[in-house]
């Protein structure tokens, strides 16, 4: 499987602090521990390097991981005997707060690494792909809601990974680019959502994290997919857009006493609320609108960010100009199909693969018979 | 003639009927109920030697097991005491004082003096001590001695079921902090014991045996070995004031003293190891407030200086014997 | 999300502010020599013993570390009494006889700062203990360092409290030194929120600078403590502006560490920026509380100083309640 091509590189932007917020308090959220962590660094560093890879460059972090990672390295046996690639950390502060990983994202976009790979949940996620220009990204997801990050053993996006960087597979056959929505305020602040943006009349940011439905006012979607759980399920069970549609939506909500519909949804693990809806439409691509709502906090995939009041001019804008994703499943189907996985004898046999009549996902080739 | 019953059981009692009385009383301890999350019998055990055998069943939710986990929960007990609550926890053995001596002597013991005098914590924790368990060393150790050291503590060391019923439920009635330490080898001594509740209150010795020549100080299960040395000695005309102070803190100093100076003569007996230990008290107390009414040297009887041995021969050797005790008394008597 | 009224937003700017006047105050004094033995300051970490305590009632208690005196404030032990303890007076909260690391004051539920590292945790465990047996919804709360995080006391306080379901909240207020010893060295798991994973219970972080972020956290772990939800585990990241202890010269922090922090992460700065951005509150208001917690420190040192120590005849007494 190993190409003589070794000059390859990915980032690495793993969050130790996801999952560790108060949603831990008021439902039955996971927390996945930090060893859990750097265990899942130390899979997918080899997952990629049974392909070829080169070097690693690594945010630094004081919650552990790269401790724990390192130590790893260091003293287990089982890793002594892998072609590991260069583990290189990135030369910035640590500050301990998102401002790390943006501050990673930036020195990766520079290096041009061949992809990115991101340990965290939908807020992570949102600070490297304002930074990561079109560097296609892979997610494990760790925080809360994950409702942008797939769900998929760190070994498959490892696989995945080392097939597209090497040009084991066609780059266009499963890069996918995804939509987002601008929030600018004032026209001098822009920020980007992944998922959703929700306006809330909440007095401030405080613990950040959302899931008292009674203050939500507006909802502004990319996608809203019906197995998802957050902020996007009181889409995803009303009126589901799917990644790859050309539009979002858009749901003005209020107490569901006052409406003559609700949906009751999973706004985080384990915890239902029902959310009256006032109105669902579709928004459109390139389409800017202004907020409804005249003060409260702003909220960016289930994050509280930006407190406004009445005088600020607050407008959304869906956009095409999102990251760029590396579909896991479609990556390793096609290499099945290539036959890159099975050896016969010495040498791989790189050409397809006829015994494989596999419908797989998505497909829309022959089935080839026996 | 009260009926009788054993030690272990007159302190089963006195939890009892304290338990009955008055609802902030709880219990808690490793195994004190024995059972609890496991699948088979709820009360299993009551306890190691089963002294807290039946508690359950008549008050439920009120005596607990607790993990083993000594400075959490002596602490969870001191903690409960500043709330008003009476907790009575077992500490298992008195030799597991270090892992939670700093709750109790650090904490519990403090609070009323640091915080100006607000503070009350009536906690009382329960513990195990002696050798002739063949136990070894780190289950037979008395160090009743450190514990008296400690300012804001008390001591309670009663060796008779009637004692032991007694003193227990004044412990659990009085707003201090105490240590109140039970004899393993006493567990089964069984002596006439009131029904009813009744207290004795702390600072007042017993004088067990009454007599003009000697006076013997003895501690817990030593207060039987002088009394049967008195008794022996009686025979030969030597009589001996036995007393057995019940509390080492507060010291019934009075009786002690009055007696030194009725006898001239001391001998103080005392299972613990020698250094710093209530032989040196007491030997202490003598020295400075009795001396004009010495006539000898002071006599000790105690333990050596070494960790408690396991072999039957060796832990025989360790413990004072009657023997021990009646050549100090005659040594004393020269 | 917490709903907070202009009062409830007043009193906690108060309270804020008059944890950091005390604690500058007293460090001033102590540099000047007037105050004996051994004090620790809390000066930086305000948000953090006012966004919990704001919560709580006289029923509540909290135990506290040897530097306390943010915690004392904020349960509502009086300013004058907690002042002449510092300074050894008979007019002290404990009479003179507890000094910095003991003040405590059990009626207002304040069972004292504590010299033992660890030794607070325990005693919570007995606090949700009386409360659990007599059916009552009040909680305890166990404030304690990064350095206490690792002291056996407290791994088994928040076993037990687990194990018993009790009613108790455990804070790691983590500044990221244990004395000298930075956290990140001496933390196994270099978590806190996953050592209470490890304990069966539920452990969130929240950024100690921020009022509104503690404040909401707080919140909600002990809506669940007082429901019968249990015990949970709160991280408050903060900084400490002084040393561990008064005469410590924090050679072991980074270059204009403190400096730094107190110009971008001060929690009174970032209170009174978010209320008067936010037309919650005046500025004026805020400058007539600076202006009133002033006086009460001024005077709180006056009287201290003024005072009598206590009498030689209190040596003997407060030891038992009888004997």
């Amino acid at each position: 499987m190993r190409t003589a091509n070794k000059n390859k590189s990915i980032g690495i932007v793993a969050n130790p602090y996801s999952s560790r917020d108060i949603r831990r308090l008021i439902s039955s959220a996971t927390s996945i521990q930090t060893v859990e962590r750097a265990n899942i660094v130390e899979r997918i560093i080899v997952s990629v390097a049974n392909f070829g890879l080169d070097r690693v460059y690594m945010m630094p972090d004081k919650g552990g991981i790269s401790s724990h990672l390192l130590r790893n390295l260091k003293t287990q046996q089982r890793l002594k005997d892998v072609d590991l690639p260069e583990i290189e950390f990135l030369d910035i502060p640590i500050t301990s707060t998102a401002e790390d990983s943006e501050n990673a994202a930036k020195l990766l976009f520079e290096k041009s690494v061949d992809a990115v790979l991101i340990l965290g949940g939908d807020g992570t996620h949102r600070v490297v792909a304002k930074e990561i220009g079109d560097i296609p990204m892979a997610s494990i997801s760790t925080g809360t809601n994950n409702a942008f990050p797939r769900f998929y053993e760190a070994t498959l996006i490892g696989m995945a990974i080392g097939l597209y960087i090497n040009g084991i597979v066609p780059a266009e056959e499963i890069l996918h680019k995804n939509k987002t929505i601008h929030v600018r305020l004032n026209d001098d602040v822009d920020e980007i959502a992944l998922v959703d943006v929700a306006i809330t009349n909440d007095q401030w940011v405080g613990a950040r994290a959302l899931w008292q439905m009674e203050n939500l006012k507006e909802l502004y979607l990319t996608f809203c997919e019906p197995s998802a759980i957050g902020m996007s399920s009181i889409g995803g069970l009303l009126k589901p857009v799917s990644r790859s549609q050309q539009n979002g939506l858009k749901v003005t909500t209020a107490a569901p006493d006052n409406c003559e519909q609700s949906v009751n949804c999973p706004i985080a693990p384990g915890l239902f609320e029902e959310v009256g809806i006032v109105s669902s439409d579709i928004l459109e691509v390139d389409e800017p609108c202004k907020i409804e709502t005249q003060y409260g906090v702003i909220a960016f995939d289930g994050e509280r960010e930006i407190e406004f009041k009445k005088q600020d001019d607050v407008v959304i804008e869906l956009k095409n100009d999102g990251p760029v994703t590396i579909d896991i499943n479609k990556a390793i189907e096609i290499a099945v199909k290539q036959g890159s996985f099975v050896k016969k004898k010495d040498k791989f046999l790189n050409q397809e693969n006829t015994d494989v009549v596999y419908q797989g996902s998505k497909t829309n080739e022959k089935v080839v018979s026996v | 003639m009260a009926r009788k019953i054993t030690y272990q059981q007159a302190v089963n009692e006195a939890l009892d009927q304290e338990m009955a009385r008055d609802p902030s009383v709880i219990v808690m301890g490793e195994d004190v109920v024995g059972g609890q999350g496991s699948p088979g019998e709820m009360d299993a055990w009551g306890g190691v030697l089963g002294v807290t055998k039946g508690l359950y069943a008549k008050h439920g939710d009120r005596i607990m097991d607790t993990p083993i986990t000594e400075s959490g929960y002596i602490g969870a007990a001191v903690g409960a005491a500043t709330c008003g609550m009476r907790p009575v926890a077992e500490l298992m053995f008195i030799d597991f004082m270090g892992v939670c001596l700093d709750q109790i002597f650090n904490q519990a013991g403090k609070f009323k003096y640091m915080f100006g005098g607000k503070a009350e914590t009536p906690v009382v924790i329960r513990a195990m001590y002696g050798a002739g368990f063949r136990a070894a060393a780190q289950h037979s150790q008395c160090l009743y001695s450190v514990f008296t050291h400690f300012p804001g503590i008390k001591v309670v060391l009663p060796s008779t079921p009637y004692d032991v019923k007694g003193l227990l439920i004044q412990s659990i009635r009085d707003n201090d902090p105490v240590m109140f330490l039970e004899h393993k080898m006493l567990y089964t001594l069984e002596g006439e014991v009131p029904e009813e509740p009744y207290t004795i209150p702390f600072g007042e010795a017993n004088l067990v045996r009454e007599g003009g020549d000697v006076t013997i100080v003895g501690f817990g299960r030593m207060v039987h070995l002088a009394a049967e040395v008195a008794d022996k000695l009686a025979k030969e005309g030597i009589s001996c004031d036995v007393i057995d102070p019940r509390t080492t803190s507060p010291l019934d100093e009075e009786t002690i003293l009055e007696s030194i100076e009725n006898t001239g003569r001391l001998v103080v007996v005392d299972e613990s190891n020698p250094r710093c230990s209530m032989a040196s008290d007491i030997a202490e107390l003598a020295a400075t407030k009795a001396f004009s009414s010495l006539k000898a040297a002071i006599q000790t009887v105690t333990a050596p200086h070494v960790p408690t041995p396991f072999a039957a021969s060796l832990e025989d050797a360790y413990i004072p014997s009657v023997d021990h005790i009646e050549a100090a008394v005659r040594k004393a008597l020269k | 999300m917490s709903e907070l009224s202009k009062n409830q937003l007043l009193d906690a700017y108060r309270m804020m502010r008059t944890i950091r006047d005390f604690e500058v105050r007293v460090h001033d004094e102590f540099a000047k020599g007037g105050i004996p033995g051994f004090v620790h300051l809390y000066a930086g970490e305000e948000a953090s013993a006012t966004g919990i305590c704001m919560h709580l009632n006289d029923e509540d208690r909290i135990a506290s570390t040897h530097r306390g005196h943010g915690h004392c404030i904020a349960k509502g032990v009086d300013v004058m009494g907690m002042m002449a303890e510092i300074y050894g007076k008979e007019t002290g909260t404990c009479k003179g006889k507890g000094g910095s690391m003991h003040i405590a004051d059990l009626d207002r539920g304040m069972l004292g700062a504590n010299g033992i590292v660890g030794g607070g945790p325990p005693l919570i465990c007995g606090v949700g203990l009386a409360h659990k047996m007599r059916g009552t919804d009040g909680v305890g709360i166990a404030f304690f360092g990064d350095g206490a995080s690792n002291q056996g006391t407290t791994l088994e306080a928040m076993n037990l409290a687990t194990v018993w379901n009790l009613p108790c909240i455990f804070v790691v207020e983590n500044n990221g030194y244990a004395e000298t010893t930075s956290s990140e060295w001496s933390v196994s798991c270099d978590s806190y929120a996953d050592r209470a994973a490890g304990f069966g219970m539920p452990g969130t972080t929240c950024d100690g600078h921020d009022f509104f972020a503690v404040h909401e956290t707080a919140g909600e772990a002990i809506k669940r403590a007082r429901s019968g939800g249990g015990p949970s585990f709160i991280e408050v990241k903060l900084n400490r502006y002084y040393g561990h202890f008064e005469g410590d010269s924090q050679t072991y922090r980074g270059d204009n560490e403190v400096e730094k922090i107190k110009a971008e992460k001060d929690c009174l700065m970032l209170f009174r920026k978010r209320v008067t951005e936010a037309n919650l509150l005046d500025a004026s208001e805020m400058d007539a509380i600076d202006k009133e917690v002033a006086e009460l420190i001024d005077e709180s040192v006056k009287k201290a100083e003024a005072a009598a120590e206590p009498s030689v005849d209190t040596l003997l007494t407060d030891v038992y309640v009888s004997y």
